[in-house]
C-alpha cells in the first residue's frame, strides 16, 4: 500500500480513525488490530474532566447523525498519568494522534507541551473546533488572526507533529491558510456541520444545548467540496473527515486533494469499516497513491 | 467478546404488534447471556442510518431469538424480511443480569418482557409478573413457560385489571431478589414502590436509551446516576443495580 509522509511521520495507509468516534481505542479492541490502520485519534481531551451534556445526545436523520455529547472526558491529568504507568500506545503498533481542546488559548499551549512528552504519541491533533468559554462560546477558528495566534504559539511548545481540525461553520480556506503560514503539519477538514433538531410534537428543541454537530453519510458532498477548496488553497496536507461509508467515499476524499482519510460515524453502524477501507484502497490503488484531480 | 456477525433468518413469525425472529448466529449465540442485546441493521442501505438496539430473548443452540415490537421506521423494515434474508447483528452487548443462587421475581412491563425467555428457563421456579396497557399488545409467549407468567392490562381486557405494580403488592418480597425490565415509566414507578415497602432490597433494572453504537464509542446513550455522573446505557449497562441510578420520570 502506499505511504503517506507527514513531516517526520510515515502512515502505512491513508486511513485513520475521527476524534470523537472512537473513545480512547477500548471500544474497538474486540473489532480489530489497531496495526492495521495508518493511525488512530482519540477522543478530545480538555484540562479538566467534562461530564457531558445531558441525554437526549442523539438525534437520527435520514443518512445522518446530530450529536450532542459535550466533549465528555475523563481530562487531561487522568490521561495523562493513565498513560505514563501504563504505556499503552506502545502495542498498538500505529500512530497515535491526541486530540486536545481548551476552555482558554493557553490551554492548547499547555497541553500540546505535555502531550509532546508522554510515551507511544506520534501526533497531537488540535480541536479548534470547540467552544472558547471567554469568548462567549463560538468556536477558537471563529476568527482567522486567532486560528494563526493560537497555531504559532501550540508550534513554539509541540515537540510533535500538530494537525489542526478546523470547524466548517467558519472560513475554511481562509482558516486553513492560517494554519499552513503558522507551519502546522496538516489540517484536519472538517469537524462536523451545525444542527439543529426540533420535537414538532412537543413544540421544543430535542437538545438541551439546542444545536448539535451533524455528520455521518449525508455530510459527504458538503466535506468532499470543503476538502476540494482547500486543496486548491494550499499545499499543506489535508486529512479528510465527513461522511465516509465505504472505500469507494475515502477514494473519492484522496482525489479531492486528501492525504488521510478520518472514518467516524459510521463506524458506529459498521465497527470494522476502517479495516474494511484498507482493504478496499489496497485492492483498488495498490502502491500508487491517487493522483488528486485538478 | 464482541462480533460483527451476519445473522440468517431461521424463523420468523409476525403477530399483531410484535415480531419474533430466529437467527443463526453461531459465535454471539456461543457468547451470549442474558440480559444482553444485538445491535441490528435492519437495512443495508444508508436510511434508517443507525443499528437498532433488541434485547435477546433467548438463545437456542446456535440461534438468537428476538421478540421485538413493531414501532417505527426500524422495526418496520425488520417485520417485511423473510426466512433465509441475512441481517447484520453487532453483539452480545452490555453486562446482562447478574446470575445468582438466590429467589428471583421478574418484573416487567411490554416489550421488557424479552429476556425473560432466557430467564425463566435458567431459573426455574421465578415468577414473571408483567403488565400491559391492553390485551392487544400482548406478544405471543410461546418462549415462555406460561404457567409462571401472571398478566395485568391496565384496561382489565386480560389477566387482572390494574398495573404491575397492583400485582407486586399480592406478592412477598421478602428474601427475594428483583430482575426488572419495561419503559423508564415502569421502572421509575418500581422504584418508588421498592421505596416504599423495600428499601433494602436487592433489584436490577434493564433500561434502554437511544444509542448510536452500543458498545461505548459513542458516548450517546448515558443514563443519570445518582452520584451525580453519568453512565452509558450500553457498556455500563444495559442491567444497574437500581440504586445506583435516577429513575425519576422524564
Amino acid at each position: 500500500m502506499f505511504e503517506t509522509k507527514i513531516g517526520s511521520l510515515i502512515f502505512k495507509n491513508p486511513v485513520l480513525t475521527a476524534s470523537g468516534t472512537w473513545g480512547m481505542g477500548e471500544p474497538f479492541a474486540d473489532f480489530y488490530e489497531y496495526g492495521l490502520l495508518g493511525g488512530v485519534v482519540l477522543k478530545t481531551l480538555t484540562p479538566s474532566p467534562r461530564k457531558g451534556n445531558p441525554p437526549p445526545r442523539l438525534y437520527e436523520t435520514p443518512a445522518g447523525l446530530l450529536n450532542s455529547i459535550g466533549l465528555e472526558n475523563e481530562g487531561f491529568d487522568a490521561f495523562e498519568r493513565r498513560i505514563c504507568e501504563e504505556n499503552p500506545f506502545s502495542l498498538w503498533k500505529t500512530n497515535v494522534i491526541v486530540s486536545i481542546a481548551g476552555d482558554e488559548e493557553e490551554d492548547f499551549v499547555r497541553l500540546s507541551e505535555r502531550a509532546s512528552r508522554l510515551p507511544g504519541i506520534a501526533a497531537i491533533e488540535v480541536n479548534l473546533s470547540c467552544p472558547n468559554v471567554h469568548a462567549g462560546g463560538v468556536t477558537f477558528d471563529a476568527r482567522k488572526e486567532d486560528v494563526y495566534r493560537i497555531v504559532s504559539k501550540v508550534m513554539e511548545k509541540a515537540s510533535l507533529p500538530v494537525f489542526v481540525k478546523l470547524s466548517p461553520q467558519h472560513d475554511l480556506v481562509g482558516n486553513a491558510k492560517e494554519v499552513e503560514r503558522a507551519k502546522a503539519c496538516a489540517v484536519t477538514i472538517s469537524n462536523t456541520f451545525l444542527g439543529l433538531a426540533i420535537d414538532s410534537q412537543k413544540k421544543s428543541f430535542v437538545f438541551a444545548r439546542k444545536f448539535a454537530g451533524f455528520s455521518g453519510p449525508a455530510v459527504k458532498p458538503l466535506a468532499l467540496a470543503n476538502v476540494y477548496r482547500v486543496a486548491q488553497a494550499v499545499s499543506l496536507p489535508i486529512i479528510a473527515s465527513g461522511g465516509v461509508a465505504s472505500g469507494e467515499d475515502a477514494l473519492e476524499f484522496l482525489l479531492a486533494g486528501a492525504s488521510l482519510v478520518e472514518i467516524g460515524t459510521m463506524a458506529f453502524v459498521k465497527p470494522r469499516l476502517p479495516v474494511e477501507v484498507v482493504e478496499f484502497l489496497e485492492k483498488s490503488c495498490g502502491n500508487v497513491r491517487p493522483t488528486p484531480l485538478p | 467478546m464482541k462480533y460483527e456477525e451476519r445473522a440468517t433468518i431461521r424463523s420468523l413469525r409476525r403477530e399483531g404488534k410484535y415480531l419474533l425472529l430466529s437467527l443463526f448466529s453461531p459465535r454471539i449465540a456461543r457468547e451470549a447471556r442474558p440480559g444482553q442485546f444485538v445491535n441490528v441493521r435492519v437495512s443495508d442501505t444508508l436510511d434508517p442510518l443507525l443499528r437498532r438496539p433488541l434485547s435477546i430473548a433467548d438463545v437456542v443452540g446456535e440461534e438468537v431469538r428476538l421478540l421485538v415490537q413493531i414501532r417505527g421506521k426500524g422495526t418496520r423494515l425488520l417485520a417485511e424480511k423473510v426466512v433465509g434474508d441475512t441481517l447484520s447483528l453487532v453483539g452480545p452487548l452490555g453486562n446482562g443480569f447478574p446470575m445468582m443462587e438466590r429467589e428471583v421475581i421478574f418484573v416487567a412491563g411490554g416489550v421488557g418482557v424479552a429476556p425473560f425467555a432466557w430467564l425463566m428457563r435458567l431459573f426455574p421456579s421465578a415468577r414473571l409478573l408483567v403488565g400491559f396497557r391492553s390485551c392487544e399488545m400482548i406478544p405471543p409467549l410461546d418462549w415462555f413457560d406460561e404457567k409462571r407468567v401472571m398478566i395485568a392490562t391496565d384496561d382489565g381486557s386480560a389477566g387482572e385489571k390494574g398495573t404491575v405494580l397492583d400485582m407486586m403488592k399480592k406478592v412477598s418480597l421478602k428474601d427475594k431478589v428483583i430482575f426488572a425490565c419495561g419503559p423508564h415509566r415502569m421502572l421509575a414507578a418500581l422504584s418508588d414502590f421498592l421505596e416504599k415497602n423495600s428499601p433494602d432490597i436487592e433489584a436490577y433494572f434493564s433500561t434502554e436509551s437511544m444509542m448510536a453504537c452500543g458498545f461505548g464509542a459513542c458516548k450517546g446513550c448515558v443514563l443519570p446516576k445518582r452520584d451525580g455522573e453519568y453512565a452509558l446505557c450500553c457498556s455500563d449497562g444495559p442491567v444497574f443495580a437500581w440504586r445506583e441510578m435516577v429513575w425519576e420520570t422524564r
